[in-house]
């Protein structure tokens, strides 16, 4: 920012209009874009008429959501219960181990590496072997969520739970602090934001993972095999509206542990 | 200087190899151990030498070794023209938002929106709708792998191209620079640590896309092929399965082993 | 043309309405072709703004700015100006060279000298032994010396230098100020110098401008009648002392001139 501003000790901003003007600059071009998406979306679509499995109308997959309410809304749920199980397997087993590894410099020095290596590994792709060990059912979803998730959240929580400088130990040390105090009042709280950083991606990951290993087989009652079933059999329209309650159920994990992370950490604003 | 590092760097780099020898001995270890002593049957897990049997059996096109490799490399393909596309495409975006305001505030929303939500669950409805146009089978895995580069590089490119400080840019501007020698000489240098982050987050993306396009029903090539007929065929060859998963995992620490490689030349003149 | 630098009556407002800040207030200032001026004043004052507007990096609220005769905007399409920013500014990316290059490029002038030109300008400076360096591999003072070459590189009549000097220790400044003058002397260049040293401009400068708190105005312009080229006793001598006490008296007055009409 401009150099010495907050030394002088000006201010700026006027107060008023900040709402309306929050309005024009942020709100108003995306819903223009999303009108005029969906518009010219639907035109096209009721002018060429392509077939229907290629690209229903906007109003054909509105239509279909309502339809269908409940039981997309149901399948929806199933699926996001294997996620949100898998995500507190996962990110509590991530938490967990990276407690133990970041007591030791040489131990985290020497496995980080291999953790952020395994981001390279398409997990998913593990899923007919969970299924060949926890069952079709949803045990096989909830594990292969639980091992994507376990990889960011250790990886983060070990660089976070390693952010205190030897010296602010030490400062610890010297009010004869013991393990303990040092890790609740100094290691903790400064992993918080690198936790709830993982916390974002992995809520994101486990609705992905559940999707996708349901890619690969399961009951019908859950919304990755249903979307892949409808898209198989051309009612696209379907899976269209499958996929706008994967996205609401995906936004909805998301922006809860937003909040989660404004009400536990108010002082952590984020930049972004 | 220079050789002092590279002297200070040979023991760590040592040990993280020996590490990374010890830990696979371990696992083999564990593999074996926990086989024999929970008495696992062999379709959850094969002996290590099932999988090395399963590699090495003949089959009418040659040794299984040859045609996973041969999958493998015809996902790879699908998956780096995709990786090359949407890379392309996302920083063309970028360039648009940097110097175009009003295409920033209207699409940059959905953009980060797409990082939050399930776009993955598209891919059933691609690969069937474009099977159906009759287009050639890789398109579809092709266009899944595009789009799921395409986001996270949008936005980090355009984070990077935006994140020039206000004196580098005056002193283009001293210079009397055109708009488009700031962009080649100053913004897209700025921009490629940032842009390296998405590639390599997209790196893997694009080979889960492109082995989750090749899951639904009537795809012939491709290692997610092999990854579904191991699955089925798990009773008969265990050894199968865990081979087709372990080419998956080789091509995704490929992939993301050439963009790091990439990166490590690229921005050779950052700090370690 | 031997006015190279003519404010009339300048003006620069920041904001509007409440937070309205006045960086500027009637600057009336004229500077010789071959002078080096430096210009002093507590922080805030506006010595940045000033640079800027000649820069035409910013445009002045009111009233009106010649450099070399023309306006700001003309001289900077002609390339009339090299500037020296606080912070180097060096591009990360770039050897040292590859630096130094940098406005010749983007000028695209005499395309076949690039190169001699740049290793010449590192000479100057005495960076020879480090052209094919990265900036992170030199210290601060390297580094704003690099930032020093490239600014003289392609030869503008003009250098306007921002506190080049401003993160330096004590014994790195007085020596590149040396070096800065030997630069001066040889190439005959205009120099705007902006510092917060009371020592520095004198020892510098032909002329020190004193601002005054906001808002800027120009409270006094001291002559440095000590004669060049100036050395090591330079700083040692009475007027030296003089010329220092007497630019710190001009600006302790404005200082308290300042808090009581606040
Ligand atoms: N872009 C801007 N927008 C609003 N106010 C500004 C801007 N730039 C500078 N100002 C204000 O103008 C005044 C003068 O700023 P300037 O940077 O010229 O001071 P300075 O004398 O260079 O200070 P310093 O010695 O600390 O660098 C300050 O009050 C500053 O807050
Ligand atoms: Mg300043």
């Amino acid at each position: 920012m401009v150099n010495s501003e907050w030394l002088t000790g000006m201010t700026r901003g006027s107060a008023g209009n900040v709402d309306s003007r929050r309005w024009q600059a942020s709100i108003l071009p995306p819903l223009l874009v999303f009108v005029v998406v969906l518009a010219v979306w639907e035109l096209g679509v009721r002018i060429f008429q392509p077939p229907t499995f290629l690209l229903p109308a906007p109003s054909e997959i509105s239509r279909t959501f309502f339809a269908n309410f409940t039981e997309l809304w149901t399948y929806g749920f199933n699926t996001f219960r294997e996620a949100v199980a898998g995500f507190a397997l996962g990110c509590g087993l991530g938490i967990l181990v990276a407690i133990v590894v970041a007591r030791s410099e040489v131990l985290s020095s020497v496995l980080l590496p291999f953790a952020v290596a395994s981001n390279s590994v398409p997990i998913v792709a593990m899923a007919p072997l969970a299924i060949v060990w926890f069952g079709i059912d949803e045990g096989s979803k909830i594990a292969i969520v639980a091992v994507m998730c376990f990889f960011p959240t250790m990886v983060s929580m070990v660089r976070g739970l390693r952010t205190p400088s030897p010296a602010q130990v030490s400062l610890m040390r010297s009010y004869a602090a013991n393990e303990w105090q040092i890790f609740r009042k100094l290691r903790w709280p400064a992993a918080m934001p690198f936790l709830f950083n993982a916390f974002k991606i992995c809520a994101t990951l486990s609705m992905i993972g559940a999707i996708v290993a349901e890619f690969f087989g399961g009951s019908v009652k859950f919304l990755g095999v249903y979307i892949k079933t409808e898209a198989n059999i051309l009612r696209t329209q379907n899976a269209w509206a499958a996929i706008i309650v994967a996205c609401i159920l995906g936004l909805s994990f998301y922006f809860a542990i937003v909040l989660l992370e404004r009400k536990l950490m108010p002082w952590f604003t984020e930049e972004n | 200087m220079r050789d002092a590092s590279l002297v200070a760097r040979i023991p760590t780099q040592w040990l993280r190899w020996g590490v990374a020898l010890l830990l696979i001995a371990l696992a083999l270890f564990l593999w074996e151990g926990s086989k024999t002593f929970f008495n696992l049957p062999d379709y959850k897990l094969p002996h290590l030498a099932q999988i090395g049997e399963a590699f090495v059996r003949p089959t009418p096109q040659g040794p299984v070794w040859r045609v996973l490799l041969q999958d493998t490399l015809y996902t790879g393909l699908e998956a780096f023209l995709g990786f090359v596309l949407g890379g392309i495409s996302g920083f063309l975006l970028a360039a648009l938002f940097v110097h175009w305001k009003p295409a920033e505030r209207g699409l940059m929303p959905y953009v980060v929106a797409s990082q939050a939500v399930p776009i993955i669950a598209l891919a059933p409805m691609i690969v069937v709708g474009v099977g159906r146009l009759g287009a050639p089978p890789w398109l579809s895995k092709a266009i899944i792998a595009t789009y799921l580069t395409f986001f996270p590089v949008t936005i980090n490119a355009t984070r990077g191209l935006k994140s020039v400080d206000r004196d580098a840019l005056w002193l283009m501007h001293s210079y009397a620079a055109t708009r488009q020698q700031i962009f080649r000489k100053l913004r897209v240098p700025a921009s490629l640590p940032y842009l390296f982050t998405a590639l390599k987050i997209s790196a893997t993306a694009s080979v889960i896309g492109a082995i989750i396009g090749e899951l639904p029903v009537g795809s012939k090539r491709g290692i997610g092929v092999q990854i579904v007929v191991g699955s089925q065929y798990n009773t008969f060859n265990p050894g199968f399965l865990w081979a087709t998963i372990i080419m998956a995992a080789l091509l995704g620490m490929l992939f993301y082993g050439v963009v790091a490689l990439v990166e490590r030349r690229a921005l050779h003149w950052k700090q370690e | 043309m031997s006015h190279i630098i003519e404010f009339d009556q300048v003006w620069k407002i920041f904001g509007a309405g409440e937070s309205e800040t006045i960086a500027l207030q009637n600057v009336d200032l004229t500077v010789e072709t071959g002078e080096f001026v430096s210009i002093i004043g507590p922080s805030g004052c506006g010595k940045s703004t000033l640079l800027r507007l000649i820069a035409d990096l910013l445009p002045p609220s009111k009233g009106d700015i010649r450099v070399n005769g023309k306006t700001p905007r003309q001289a900077r399409l002609d390339r009339d100006y090299g500037m020296v920013f606080q912070a180097p500014t060096l591009y990360e990316w770039r050897t040292v060279l590859k630096n130094v290059e940098l406005p010749l490029e983007v000028m695209r002038s005499a395309r076949e000298d690039k190169r001699g030109r740049a290793v010449k300008m590192l000479d100057l400076v005495g960076l020879s032994d480090f052209q094919n360096h990265y900036p992170r591999q030199l210290s601060g003072g390297m580094q704003q010396r690099v930032s020093i070459a490239r600014a003289l590189v392609f030869e503008p009549t003009l250098i306007l230098m921002d506190e080049p000097f401003g993160a330096l220790d004590e014994f790195t400044r007085e020596r590149l100020n040396l070096e800065l003058l030997d630069i001066w002397a040889e190439t005959h260049k205009t120099v705007i110098f902006v510092t917060h040293s009371i020592s520095e401009a004198v020892f510098l400068s032909s002329r020190v401008v004193v601002m005054t708190p906001r808002p800027g105005k120009i409270a006094r312009i001291i002559d440095i009648d000590l004669s060049y080229p100036r050395n090591f006793e330079t700083r040692e001598s009475d007027r030296f002392f003089e010329l220092v006490t007497e630019v710190r008296e001009t600006l302790k007055e404005e200082f308290t001139r300042g808090e009581i009409d606040d």
